[in-house]
């Protein structure tokens, strides 16, 4: 009893903080916890967007296996998942790299870098396809000019996916550009020089000491890469639509593709459903990963 | 010394080439907006004129689909400011049963994809009769966690004496969340305040589902659905995609340390 008068007492003294979270609290369960939980249950039912629902079991899931649409949509995601991440890891830390090393004009050329990121994806797309559009685009008539044919950019099913990672990457870069210098600018400069001194080359260095004492920003933007990497959507609806026949289908679309042109609410609650699988999993073994280099260089 | 000369001229070169694929483009769309596109070819008008900006303005939408960007991201980002610095100090100077574990909730909910409850959201939204409203695509965006997060990080960094010090003088404790921990708070809303602006001015999907008349249409979904028959009319194409960019080119011009400050927050000040 005792307890929990204590505790009711602390309840009624801070009641303020209640007050204080609670429209945030009554978003946040609204409009994301309760969803959530709702695809769950979605996820083993049957039916339309407003129409009954039928119980089915795990129909759906073994559904799933034997679709090939679905599997394809799983695989071109994982697919731009593991070509975007290491090029924006390389690009992006060689850029940062150049811009530490130079001290004229590096806020002026940060700043510029930065812009691509200011437009949303649907922009990006505009200018994209503006750019490599057929006969008049200016990179077709570079490429043109050069004597290199232009490919198919948007209609090839075997190109499309990493026309998609191009801008992607050139919307997106700045945002890592950007972190990675913070990151190299908070490295102790004390602890590079010492390393020049026992005799490490610049590649050494950067291994063995740089690239280790920033392991938080590369930890954090490698989980938030594969994060976003994961939901690949507004590029897909804006350049392709899927297309062309799947081949840049990804788990995002097939979902809003499923449950608001075909009216499969099912099957597009258990593509929710790998989603979340696959980003917890994914989440759970970049966290592993990068613990896992850290037990080696100590 | 000459070596390291030229090798300081190669780094310049390179990030020279780098910054022109990053801003070449915005020019290249920026001169092609200022040309006619001919109907029938898809060429342009080798003459410079302001015939694309005039039937952006004049003939579509797009004056409406900025008004309803600047409302949506705007209302957002207001109410957000308020809801995350009154949540961020609560998680920041009180204890109280249970807080630990809805902060703990919160950030849970940081790894929860709206592509997941896009469905469900859309679904209780159409219940509440608010499609098609400014009501119905702000609210479910309110439903954000980092900002929360931002806050509590940035008012454990404000000293506490000066709350207290305010009590001790008999203040009301509505009069020092307002008179003392929302000025003393506001260079971390403003960073918090471009995040949100920026995410919602170039948030695509759920303006996608929630609205379905030409009238109600963000910009993102204005431009993606341009129609392109035969011939793509890029002249008015990229005149949109331009004019979209420019306020936000601006802002960030004039506020740049906020932007940077603000993105690289999560990373570097763990």
């Amino acid at each position: 009893m005792g307890s929990s008068n204590r505790k009711f007492r602390s309840v009624i003294k801070n009641r303020n903080a209640y007050f204080l979270i609670a429209p945030n609290l009554f978003f946040l369960f609204l409009f994301l916890i309760a969803p959530f939980v709702w695809i769950l249950f979605l996820s083993f039912q049957k039916g339309g967007i407003l129409g009954p629902k039928v119980f089915v079991g795990f129909a759906n899931y073994l559904d799933l296996f034997q679709n090939k649409l679905l599997l394809k949509s799983i695989l071109n995601t994982l697919k731009y998942t593991v070509t975007v991440i290491p090029a924006v890891f390389i690009i992006g830390m060689v850029v940062a790299l150049l811009l530490n090393r130079i001290k004229k004009f590096r806020n002026f050329f940060r700043t510029l870098l930065f812009i691509p990121l200011l437009s949303s994806i649907v922009v990006a797309a505009i200018i994209w396809r503006y750019l490599v559009y057929p006969e008049y685009g200016p990179v077709s008539k570079i490429l043109e000019f050069l004597h290199i044919g232009s490919p198919n950019w948007f209609g090839d099913a075997k190109i499309v996916i990493f026309t998609i990672v191009l801008v992607e990457l050139w919307r997106g870069l700045p945002f890592y550009i950007v972190t990675f210098l913070a990151g190299l600018q908070s490295v102790p400069q004390e602890m590079v020089e010492a390393s020049y001194i026992d005799g490490a080359n610049y590649v050494q260095s950067l291994f063995h000491v740089v690239f280790p004492s920033m392991k938080p920003v590369l930890t954090f933007c490698l989980v938030m890469a594969t994060i976003w990497a994961l939901q690949l959507f507004d590029s897909v609806y804006v350049l392709t639509r899927g297309g062309p026949s799947s081949a840049s289908s990804t788990i995002v679309w097939s979902i809003y593709e499923n449950i608001f042109f075909f009216n499969r609410v099912g099957r597009g609650a258990t593509m929710s459903v790998v989603l979340i699988l696959l980003i917890a999993l994914m989440t759970f073994l970049n966290l592993k990963l990068t613990r896992f280099q850290e037990e080696q260089i100590t | 010394m000459r070596r390291n000369k030229a090798i300081l001229i190669v780094f310049y070169i390179c990030i020279v080439l780098f910054i022109l694929t990053a801003v070449g483009p915005f020019f290249l769309i920026l001169r092609t907006s200022l040309q006619e596109t001919l109907t029938l070819t898809g060429q342009k008008n080798p003459e410079y004129t302001m015939i694309n900006y005039v039937r952006l303005i004049t003939q579509s939408k797009f004056p409406r689909w900025m008004f309803n960007s600047i409302v949506f991201a705007g209302g957002v980002t207001v109410v957000k400011i308020f809801l995350d610095t009154f949540a961020g100090y609560a998680f920041a100077r009180y204890r109280f049963p249970g807080g630990k574990f809805l902060f703990t909730l919160v950030l849970v909910t940081m790894m929860m994809p709206f592509a997941v409850a896009m469905f469900p959201v859309f679904i209780i939204v159409n219940k509440l009769r608010l499609t098609n409203t400014y009501f119905g695509l702000i609210l479910p965006m309110l439903a954000n966690p980092f900002g929360i997060f931002l806050m509590r990080q940035f008012i454990l960094s404000i000293p506490k004496e000066i709350e207290e010090s305010a009590r001790i003088d008999g203040c009301s404790e509505i009069r020092i969340l307002f008179k003392i921990v929302m000025p003393l708070s506001r260079p971390g809303q403003a960073v918090l305040a471009i995040i949100i602006f920026m995410w919602q001015w170039t948030n695509l999907v759920w303006p996608l589902i929630v609205t379905n008349t030409e009238e109600m249409f963000t910009l993102t979904v204005g431009l993606a659905g341009i129609p392109s028959q035969h011939t793509i009319d890029w002249g008015l194409l990229t005149a949109g995609a331009f004019f979209s960019v420019i306020p936000i080119i601006i802002f960030f011009l004039f506020y740049q340390r906020g932007f940077i400050e603000g993105l690289t927050w999560g990373a570097v000040k763990e």
